[in-house]
């Protein structure tokens, strides 16, 4: 039986549009806007797309988008890697284990990025800890860890497991038990109910997490700048370099707007294969 | 904001010609109806009929896409619901959960900023009437749902209101209590005068309470009238089907004679029946009686409807029997009331069904059924 | 893998969950080795700490440089969390109670600073009001952690405001209540478990927020953030041990309250 709502008649409407005004205009006017503005900042008067034209000619940025699209593979595969076990046992746990895990999984999450980077500082440098404890045995780690790639590696991902995790988690949830029963209904061992039933059917939700984390890791600026060498800098570092150090606000503006565009193309794209409709539920 | 009390007594209640269209959907047209000061007045229909967004229109919650109310004398309908003054029950109480049972009956009077000391006496003396005298302090929660749909009462009512709208609001309660609660509300509208317009789905609910009843189907208000009226004079053939039962006898009109209409049915059965309408000769028509008006034999002079049929279902029902027959391609069904020890009439057996023409009700054949 | 088959669990679960133990260790273990070690007495950074004070912790709180700092961090993050929830609250009850077909659209626009980079929105906010005085200015900072703690409370708020009953609103109206009245005094007070949590993690993301606050900081505006930043920049000490200790503190005092106030929520509708 289907309740009859009232339309949105008039007064209601109104009434609604000047609750919603306030934080749209404050979206415009403080975040629309700039964003704009600095679109607008990253042509030239007389050369309209000067700064592109430098950016895809020379080698020295493109070395920075590849630095940067390598790191963020990279991190992404490592993060797929250790974040499905770890959504897989959740999505199979009874409720008490479950709540215990996330605490594990959240507490970190909503850390300060920075105050976890600074951990993994004090954790690989040369005089850091690890090697404070192996020192004990007469033992150090062969190779530096830290202001590099593998320390920029490592942070990094230590970052975005949890968003890995709690993404495929999220979608793990909604694979059906019942096919897996099935499958051991049929006579498959627990290893090929797995391989055959369930990683199938958890490869959508794969694609999401992967992508939404190499989306984040494409902006990163906190931790490779804290834990990169001289020579690893990221797109983001090179954004922040440009507008602090060198003052070339138009040139920042440039990079910034391409980082963008990749962006809202991977989201586009990570919209489509997480069927982002379902984000919108509440209203409906 | 708040429309200022009244002392006593309700007010009258004029809907005119209401129409709702969600885009192409029309929800409810030409309702037309005048509610009087202190009448218990209810709108009755199947889901999906309109009468909740007819209700809702009275309450404002929902603006009329044409069409007016008035309340005592004056127009109501393009004020939003918070300054029409018009109580209301909703259908899951809505009872303000954070509140106290004393602080949520208070609510109606705190808005209308009326001083402490006046409120006490006022919500004590409601609570009373309602009989939840001493739960002042309880929480909803702590309620069973007939208590609290007793304090929706309370809250809706402390206020006086002219007029109180009820929302389908026993659906959620057991029979006993249902019943119970029947008596109460008519109880309470009765004795505070109140002009009371009741929604429901439940025709048993509709035809004990009410004073008039106004039945809608498709949006349309079919018929109004007393449940007397409704029940025994019904002007179509679905407040005939929706009413209690009916047999319906489809047929042409061979004579027509101010009131009455001759009518011949298949098989070249003939009968004679009632009517509020005027019929020409030749035109089509459906008759309508109902089950418990026909009886076994001939022993009322004012039965002059006769058929002939073999009993084909026979259901004891304690009080009363249901039989079924057929005869010339017609299927007739009686409810006969146990009084005589006669036994039961046999499957097969031959029987006569003989019913008053006064009882008959005659309307045309194109009217709407049900489901169509 | 689940225990439904009343088997035992077989070798592969307790090799799953061992992989999972030491991956949970991963995640976990670098948090609680910055808390440990805050306590550590002397200059050098070592685990176990071979002695234990609060040394760094009075360094740092007796600091009228990291006092100032905690200051503005705190004055931030209070504007960004009434003007977040304030703003959040009204947009959300407005896109879960309208009929209009165009509260999707409004909803996925108020969600787009989450798309968005950081560092591109802290560079764009910067480049546009950094001449306008929002440099140093504590209003201008927290305008911009605005933006992004919005998000965060509309998401929270549009799930609240769907489980909450339109029709207690709908009673209020009949009895004659307007609608300030209404929210006041019964939408807030139905949904206040939602508006607090809302409230905390919009204060947990201004307080932990970096770019912004560094683009537009000033010598009289710098968040606890940014100084972190700096002496990360600039030489280890182990003050920020100390200081990283009391952000990961806030963390769990914001999770524990949340938790909190879930699990009394939960008993009230049991």
């Amino acid at each position: 039986m289907g309740r009859e709502r009232p339309a949105t008649d008039d007064a209601r409407r109104r009434i609604h549009l000047l609750m919603l005004a306030p934080a749209v205009l404050l979206l415009c006017v403080f975040f629309v806007i700039p964003l704009l503005g600095m679109i607008r900042r990253s042509f030239v008067d007389g050369n309209v797309f000067a700064n592109y034209a430098s950016i895809f000619s020379s080698d020295v940025y493109l070395h920075v988008f590849l630095l940067t699209f390598r790191i963020s593979a990279i991190v992404t595969a490592i993060s797929l890697l250790l974040g499905y076990p770890v959504a897989y046992l959740l999505a199979h746990a009874k409720a008490g284990i479950a709540r215990v895990v996330l605490i594990f999984v959240v507490l970190p999450y909503f850390t300060s990025v920075m105050v976890r980077t600074f951990a993994w500082i004090v954790l690989i440098g040369r005089e850091g800890i690890i090697n404070q404890q192996l020192a004990i045995y007469g033992l150090r780690l062969p190779f530096d860890l830290l202001y590099n790639e593998a320390g920029v590696l490592i942070g990094m991902t230590y970052i975005l497991v949890p968003f890995m995790i709690l993404t495929l988690y999220a979608s793990m949830r909604g694979i059906d038990p019942t096919f897996t029963r099935a499958a051991y209904g049929l006579g498959a061992s627990p290893a090929a109910a797995f391989l055959r039933v369930f990683l199938p059917l958890s490869l959508p939700g794969v694609a999401a997490g992967s992508l939404l984390v190499f989306i984040l890791a494409l902006g990163f600026f906190i931790t490779p700048a804290l834990m990169g060498g001289p020579a690893d800098i990221t797109l983001a570092m090179l954004i922040e370099r440009e507008v602090e150090i060198t003052m070339n606000w138009s040139f920042a503006a440039a990079l910034a707007t391409t980082l963008l565009i990749v962006t809202l193309i991977a989201f586009a794209v990570y919209a489509r294969v997480a069927r982002l409709g379902r984000l919108l539920e509440p209203l409906s | 904001m708040a429309a200022k009390p009244r002392v006593n007594g309700g007010s009258e209640l004029v809907l005119e010609d209401l129409c709702k269209t969600y885009g192409s959907v029309v929800a409810v047209e030409n309702f037309t109806a005048t509610v009087a000061a202190g009448e218990f007045f209810t709108i009755l229909g199947p889901s999906g009929s309109g009468k909740t967004t007819t209700m809702l229109m009275v309450a404002g919650f929902s603006f009329p896409s044409k069409g007016d109310i008035r309340l005592g004398g004056q127009s109501i309908a393009r004020l939003p619901p918070q300054a029409r003054g018009i109580g209301m029950v909703f259908q899951n109480y809505a009872v303000f959960p954070h509140l106290t049972v004393r602080k949520n009956v208070e609510f109606p009077l705190r808005v209308r900023r009326m001083p402490s000391r006046e409120i006490g006496p006022l919500v004590d003396e409601m609570l009373d009437l309602v009989q939840l005298g001493s739960y002042g302090d309880r929480m909803p929660g702590e309620l069973s749902g007939g208590q609290q749909q007793r304090v929706a009462l309370a809250r809706a009512l402390v206020f006086k209101p002219p007029v109180l709208l009820m929302d389908e609001p026993l659906g959620a309660l057991d029979k006993k209590l249902r019943e119970h609660m029947q008596v109460e509300i008519r109880r309470l509208q009765r004795q505070l005068g109140l002009t009371m317009i009741y929604v429901t789905h439940d025709q048993e609910e509709a035809l004990t309470m009410s004073d008039r009843v106004a039945i809608m189907n498709h949006g349309r208000l079919v018929q109004v009238g007393s449940p007397d009226d409704l029940y025994n004079r019904p002007d179509n053939r679905f407040v005939a089907d929706f009413l209690g039962e009916s047999n319906f006898i489809e047929g042409t009109v061979i004579a027509t004679d101010g009131k009455a209409v001759r009518v011949r049915a298949v098989s070249e059965f003939e009968f004679s029946g009632a009517t509020s309408q005027s019929f020409s000769v030749g035109a089509r028509v459906v008759a309508a009686i109902r089950p418990e008006k026909l009886t076994l034999d001939r022993v009322h002079p004012a039965h002059t409807n006769v058929w002939c049929g073999r009993v084909s279902d026979v259901v004891f029902a304690g009080a009363v029997t249901r039989y079924r027959a057929e005869g010339g391609e017609l299927s007739l069904s009686a409810t006969v009331q146990n009084r005589l020890a006669i036994g039961l009439l046999p499957i097969g057996a031959p029987v006569t069904f003989t019913w008053s023409v006064e009882e008959t009700r005659v309307f045309g054949a194109s009217e709407k059924t049900k489901d169509g | 893998m689940t225990m439904e088959t009343g088997q035992q669990p077989s070798a592969g679960t307790w090799l799953l969950r061992g992989i999972v133990a030491l991956i949970l260790m991963f995640l976990m273990t670098p948090v609680l080795i910055i808390v440990i070690i805050s306590f550590e007495n002397s200059l050098q950074l070592r685990f176990p700490p071979q002695e234990y004070s609060f040394r760094w912790y009075v360094r740092f709180l007796a600091d009228p440089a990291w006092q100032r700092a905690i200051w503005v961090s705190l004055q931030v993050a209070l504007i960004t969390t009434v003007l977040a929830t304030t703003l959040g609250f009204f947009a959300a009850l407005a896109l879960v109670r309208t009929r209009m077909r165009t509260k999707l659209v409004i909803y996925g626009f108020l969600l787009t600073p989450l798309i968005v980079p950081a560092i591109i929105s802290a560079i764009a906010f910067y480049m546009t009001f950094a001449k306008l005085g929002a440099s140093g200015s504590v209003l201008g900072i927290a305008l911009g952690h605005t933006m992004m703690a919005l998000p965060l409370v509309v998401i929270i708020l549009t799930a609240a405001f769907r489980n909450l009953d339109e029709r207690y609103e709908w009673a209020a109206l009949s009895l004659g209540a307007g609608h300030w009245y209404t929210w006041s005094r019964i939408t807030i007070p139905l949904a206040a478990p939602a508006l607090i949590s809302a409230a905390l993690f919009a204060f947990l993301s201004s307080f932990d927020e970096l770019l912004i606050a560094l683009f537009l900081s000033g010598i009289r505006a710098q968040t606890l953030s940014v100084r972190i930043w700096n002496s990360l920049t600039l030489q280890i000490e182990p003050t920020i041990a100390a200081v990283s200790a009391f952000f990961v503190a806030l963390t769990v005092l914001v999770l524990a309250l949340d938790a909190l106030l879930a699990y009394r929520t939960r008993r009230r509708q049991s």
